[in-house]
């Protein structure tokens, strides 16, 4: 896999690995939502 | 014999000295660079009820973001809300999740530090999940953000999850701590 199509890395426990497929389609939803970002904006 | 917590040096502790401690560290764990997501494994374990997370130290790899948080890997049924207020006093505002993917905005982190202080009722056990976290945004047109809510199953968890919707954590340190029952 190149560099344009690597996933964001996860860090589970002490380990740190690039995210599997399941993984990267939630983060991808959780960029959508954002539900934190809208919060603190003045 | 001095009262506890004000031991004194060769004291022998007895059992219910030691049973009268409120709160234990059940783990720490390091958060790495390049990651915004961090699953945090054994966290909540049946010697305990009720816990606190506490996340210090490190930064964002760049921007100010809020920390959201799961437990194991459950998607659905999250219920939150929390109300922000800034120091200059311009901004109140409300943040409310209703069967959200995630307790929203559970603690911030900043170029600064990352901070939250998350005290999390009944994860281990087959009950509703209850979280309340007041945290401070450390800006000065920052402010300060008090979070509750729950997650409508009755599921045991083990392990949570911390991530922000951008940007990367660099360091910083989770630990978790459970009350005594």
């Amino acid at each position: 896999m190149d560099s344009e199509n690597k996933k964001p890395l996860i860090q589970i426990g002490d380990e740190m690995r690039e995210m599997n497929d399941e993984e990267y389609a939630q983060y991808l939803i959780d960029q959508q939502n954002a539900p934190s970002l809208p919060f603190f904006d003045n | 014999m001095a009262t506890p917590p004000d031991f004194t040096t060769g004291q022998v502790l007895t059992a219910a000295q030691m049973n009268g401690i409120g709160m234990w560290l059940v783990k720490t764990q390091v958060i790495g660079s390049g990651s915004g997501t961090v699953v945090v494994p054994s966290a909540f374990n049946g010697d305990f009820e009720a816990y606190q997370i506490v996340v210090s130290g490190g930064a964002t790899g760049g921007g100010d973001y809020g920390i959201n948080m799961r437990l194991g890997s459950t998607v659905s049924g999250y219920y939150y809300t929390g109300e922000y207020r800034n120091f200059p006093n311009t901004v109140n505002n409300v943040i409310a999740g209703n069967n959200a993917a995630e307790w929203g905005a559970v603690g911030i982190a900043t170029g600064n530090t990352l901070s939250a202080n998350i005290f999390v009722n009944n994860p281990f056990l087959n009950k509703n999940s209850i979280f309340s976290a007041p945290y401070v945004y450390n800006n000065p047109q920052g402010g300060l953000a008090n979070m509750g809510g729950y997650l409508a199953d009755n599921n045991s968890y083990t392990s949570f999850t911390l991530f922000m919707n951008a940007s990367t954590f660099s360091g910083g340190t989770i630990r978790v701590y459970g009350f005594r029952k």
